[in-house]
């Protein structure tokens, strides 16, 4: 899975440690996701798109490997 | 709708310094029967010790989130098949010809030495992934 967090945070800009306070999480977790190292559940990436004021498949988009089990 | 995915039932931060008074109670106990009766009591020790780890492990990090109870379970998942796999070793080492015919069974570490493996293993695990990840 892909994201934009970093486009948009520099967007809006917005340092990891902003985004990560105004969606409740520590600034190394907003780093995780942007890395690719952790997935977000579905609340804390509704709360993210929410903060940029897109939808979530604007910020997260799947990827070809995501499909297989 | 359920608020957050981070379980509720964690003990509060301040925990960890019980946690960590438990421990050095017991190891003050265990060295202080060491040097007065010449007794090793590992059995005896792995109480407080399992006691203080489940309150460190088992308690909120400052900041608490998904991410840390994602590394908290993965950390876990990892130490309790390789808490087994040591323990196991421990008795091979210690007790290999420990078969008991009074008791019918072979001689083991405790549970609470077990635990206090396994706990050890995963809090070194998640400060490792936590860094790492």
């Amino acid at each position: 899975m892909t994201n934009s967090i970093k486009v948009e945070r520099a967007r809006n800009n917005f340092t990891q440690a902003d985004l990560a306070d105004k969606v409740g999480v520590s600034r190394q977790t907003i780093n995780s996701i942007e890395t690719g190292k952790f997935i977000p559940s579905t609340l804390l990436s509704l709360k993210i798109a929410h903060v940029f004021n897109e939808k979530v498949d604007n910020i997260f988009s799947l990827e070809d490997g995501d499909w297989e089990v | 709708m359920q608020k957050s995915i981070v379980p509720s039932f964690l003990y509060p931060y301040w925990t960890k310094a019980l946690g960590g008074v438990t421990i050095l109670f017991g190891l003050i106990v265990f060295f202080h029967r060491l040097a007065e009766y010449q007794i090793m009591d590992f059995a005896g020790l792995s109480f407080p010790v399992a006691m203080g780890l489940i309150m460190i492990f088992f308690s909120r990090e400052k900041v608490y989130d998904e991410r840390i109870a994602y590394l908290k379970f993965r950390s876990l998942a990892a130490a309790v098949p390789l808490g087994a796999l040591v323990a196991m070793l421990i008795n091979y080492v210690q007790n290999y010809e420990g078969y008991s015919i009074e008791t019918d069974s072979w001689y083991s570490i405790s549970a609470f030495e077990y635990l206090s493996i396994t706990l050890i293993i995963a809090i070194g695990w998640f400060q490792y992934l936590r860094v790492k990840e």
